[in-house]
């Protein structure tokens, strides 16, 4: 699914065809938004994130048709962009905290809780977490956007849930 | 999805990681992002024509120039040339002249002969040959 | 200048096409592709660098190449690796970080064509320069060769023609006659050789009488002052000016005149024999063209005079010596000079002949190079042009020069000149490919002269100590007792400088020279084999 040679939605992108550039937003736009905002918290971020993926995507596509994992490609992408844009914002000197509009309606105090640790953990805790829960990216696929083999970021992503597990005092539940 | 090696409570943490709610992109992320993609998908403005302009510019200059130096290392071999029955009588000669010397001197000489003849060649006034008593030939 | 450019191009030419590499194997599926295909192209230019580099330095250490040289390839090679090493390890791959841009195939490859076309260019116009410095060297080397050429003179009666009529009259050496004809030829071996000589064989008598006439016109010839060879009358054309048939004529003229001379002697007729001796010696004089060839002609038949004058002295004293203490002419120390200078005019043409590819296929030149068809390709390529010729055509002038100087100097410190230059030319192979090639081998032509001189001198001493026991009855007990009345000096000896020797032996006298060892035998004759020993004319 992730683009082989001969892919027909890889050489449809490598070729600039706007329908293509659609059907692959169909396919990850809802993910990688969700990934944008877990790890930037801000929504008009989260939003600039995607779009400056996309134009990235378009403006590189001459060299797409070597691309193998299309999946880890984009969010590797957005990881840059994420990057960016976060020290943009240190710049600007805005709160890092996650804001009101972030949030949807209704939650519970310990989905409250949850953000709030997920939110305190190490970047690199929570970007493992983020992509596999909020991206739904396989192992595989986080090893290739994290440039590291899948066995370690599967254990990774275990210390990471072990560390949220902690900071949320020990017990699963509320 | 779910890592099936997982331990209990992080089994749990994750199911309820996965159960939160979440935030959707708004409904004009998407045209917004097909459009900006669009607009880095549209071919480069005419600056480009002048770019090609000059590609072709250089590459006449670049010819003209091989072409130029190329016709100056023709060769066109005006020189007289030295005939080769006259590089075998003088061999041949040199043998009798000079039996003494090693085959390898001869040679030497013989290489020299034939340079020299370019330097001061001289006429051959009698072509035909009559068979001398010394010409075995 | 010129060469450092097209170093630099052609590394930036090089350096690009491994980019050029890298980017397209970039596009490749990961794995051996990727980086395998830019490391063949690395091996395959920087194998050949390496092993010319390894070439050059065998070469240097031996003085054929220089120190420049040597650098330049190994820089370029250096340059080459370290370049090649950063453009692939920076070389971006594509489809792996969005970030990272790949290299434009497009712009590499044009990049490459025209690095490419400008050190060919380059190359090409340092290629017409040097052919056009070569005509020069040729215009030099053709001037050089016409100051040296014996002058013309129109005036003159010219010994020449009648030498022609002589070799017409006499019979020719054996190896000029077609088989059949062969037994018609002289009875004896083509070199001199006393013991051959029987007075009693009728048939070397019928032989001799039927040369008379030839013989005749050899004294007649030999007689004459002024000689030149001309080119159109000639049967055999040597390509030339030179009067090579002639040296075969004039070589086996002065054998049959020392035969007859012997038999003269034999008969008692002493001043007829004391005729013939003076008319080799004469034939020897009229050699004077400044070629190796000549020389070597000349002083063999002033050998073979000695020889006959040896034996003619002791058979039968002529009464009349006069015709044996003609001016004998510019000596062979002076000859030799001339030659060399010639041999460089020449060697200058033969560079040039060869560097443009003239010389192609000749068999002269396959046999002399080890690398033959090859070799000439090398030879006459724009890279041995441009890079190595100004070394090779240095080394050959330097060398030939050295030649001429050494010869020039008085003789201890001219032999030793020569033994040291010799050695130098060995272990340097020359100095370049062209120069080895090219270069005579000074050392023997030295001591053909130095035998020359020598054997002239013991002539002069040998005819005014006969003049003297002519008048005084008894040899001389010393040289200089043969001074003045007889010589204006005593000559001195060409190997040490010292004047020539005197040994009393056998109620006779030896003359001598020390000879090619330099050492004093005490009038040991010369070993040929061994060079040991000294140069001697026996009296009786």
């Amino acid at each position: 699914m992730d683009g082989p040679p001969g892919d027909p939605l890889l050489s449809g992108l490598a070729a600039g065809r706007d329908e293509a550039f659609a059907t692959l937003y169909d396919r990850d736009g809802a993910a990688l938004f969700r990934v944008a905002v877990a790890l930037l918290g801000c929504r008009a971020d989260a939003e600039d994130a995607v779009q400056e993926v996309f134009v990235g995507l378009a403006q590189a596509r001459a060299s797409l048709a070597a691309v193998e994992n299309l999946r880890a490609y984009l969010f590797t992408a957005l990881r840059h962009a994420a990057a960016k844009t976060a020290a943009r914002r240190r710049a600007d000197r805005r709160r890092p905290f996650p804001d009101a509009l972030a949030a949807p309606e209704p939650r519970t105090p310990s989905d409250e809780r949850l953000e709030r640790a997920l939110a305190a953990l190490p970047a690199n805790r929570r970007e493992v977490i983020v992509l596999k829960i909020d991206g739904g990216l396989t192992f595989r696929d986080i090893a290739a956007v994290l440039g590291v083999s899948p066995n370690t970021a599967a254990s990774r992503y275990r210390y990471a849930l072990a560390e949220l597990r902690d900071a949320l005092g020990g017990t699963a539940d509320d | 999805m779910t890592d099936p090696d997982l331990p209990a409570d992080l089994a749990e943490l994750e199911r309820r990681l996965a159960d939160r709610p979440r935030v959707g992109p708004s409904a004009g992320l998407g045209p917004r992002v097909l459009d900006a993609a669009r607009v880095a998908l549209r071919p480069r403005p005419a600056a480009a024509s002048w770019g090609s302009w000059a590609a072709l510019a250089a590459a006449v200059l670049v010819g003209i120039n091989l072409s130029m130096s190329v016709a100056a290392n023709a060769d066109w071999r005006l020189t007289a040339d030295v005939e080769p029955e006259q590089i075998d009588a003088t061999t041949d000669q040199l043998r009798a002249a000079a039996p003494e010397l090693s085959e390898r001197e001869l040679r030497r000489q013989a290489l020299l002969y034939r340079a020299g003849a370019g330097l001061t060649p001289t006429v051959d006034l009698n072509p035909y040959r009559e068979p001398d008593r010394w010409d075995v030939r | 200048m010129g060469r450092a450019l097209v170093l630099i191009e052609s590394l930036t030419a090089a350096l690009l096409l491994v980019a050029l590499v890298a980017a397209w194997a970039a596009h490749r599926p990961r794995g051996l592709a990727r980086w395998g295909w830019p490391v063949l192209v690395v091996l395959v230019v920087a194998i050949p660098a390496a092993l010319t580099v390894y070439g050059l330095w065998f070469l240097n250490r031996m003085g054929t190449v220089s120190l420049t040289s040597l650098t330049a390839a190994a820089g370029w090679t250096l340059a080459f690796l370290l370049g090649s090493f950063v453009v692939v390890s920076s070389a971006p791959r594509a489809g792996g970080d969005p970030e990272s841009r790949p290299w434009s195939i497009r712009s590499l490859g044009v990049a490459f064509a025209a690095a490419a076309i400008l050190t060919i260019i380059t190359m090409s116009n340092l290629d017409v320069a040097v052919k056009g410095q070569l005509a020069a060297v040729r215009v030099e080397a053709g001037a050089r060769a016409m100051a040296l050429a014996t002058p013309r003179s129109t005036g003159e009666p010219n010994a020449a023609t009648i030498y022609r009529r002589a070799f017409a009259a006499l019979a020719p050496p054996p190896e000029q006659l077609p088989a059949h004809l062969r037994d018609q030829a002289t009875p004896w071996p083509k070199h001199y050789d006393r013991a051959a000589y029987d007075p009693a064989n009728r048939e070397q008598k019928q032989f001799l009488e039927g040369q008379q006439r030839g013989l005749t016109l050899l004294r007649e010839a030999a007689a004459i002052p002024y000689c030149a060879f001309d080119r159109d009358w000639s049967g055999d054309t040597a390509p030339v000016d030179v009067p090579l048939p002639e040296l075969a004529g004039l070589r086996h003229g002065a054998v049959l005149l020392a035969y007859d001379a012997l038999a003269r002697a034999s008969r008692g007729d002493g001043d007829g024999a004391a005729a013939n001796v003076a008319a080799i010696f004469g034939l020897a004089r009229h050699i004077r063209y400044p070629l190796l060839i000549d020389l070597l002609a000349a002083v063999k038949i002033e050998r073979i005079g000695a020889q006959a004058l040896e034996d003619v002295l002791a058979l039968a004293p002529p009464k009349d010596l006069t015709p044996l203490a003609a001016d004998t002419g510019e000596p062979f120390r002076e000859f030799l000079r001339r030659t060399f200078a010639m041999e460089e005019a020449w060697g200058l043409a033969a560079i040039v002949m060869i560097a443009t590819g003239q010389a192609r296929g000749s068999p002269e030149l396959q046999e002399q190079t080890p690398m033959d068809a090859f070799g000439e390709a090398l030879l006459d390529s724009p890279v041995y042009r441009v890079f190595f010729l100004e070394g090779d055509l240095a080394a050959y002038r330097r060398h030939l020069r050295t030649m001429r100087e050494n010869a020039a100097r008085p003789t201890p410190a001219a032999l030793d000149g020569f033994d040291e230059h010799e050695k130098v030319i060995r272990a340097t192979r020359g100095g370049g490919v062209l120069a080895g090639l090219l270069i005579p081998a000074a050392y023997k032509i030295l001591y053909v002269a130095l035998d020359g001189d020598a054997t002239r001198g013991l002539v002069r001493l040998a005819v005014a100590a006969t003049a003297y026991k002519a008048k005084h009855g008894k040899h001389p007990e010393k040289l200089s007792d043969l001074v003045p009345e007889f010589l204006p000096e005593v000559p001195p000896d060409p190997y040490d400088g010292r004047p020539l020797r005197l040994k009393r032996s056998d109620g006779g006298l030896v003359l001598y020279s020390v000879g090619r060892d330099r050492k004093d035998d005490s009038g040991r004759a010369m070993d040929e084999e061994k060079w040991e020993g000294d140069l001697v004319f026996r009296l009786k």
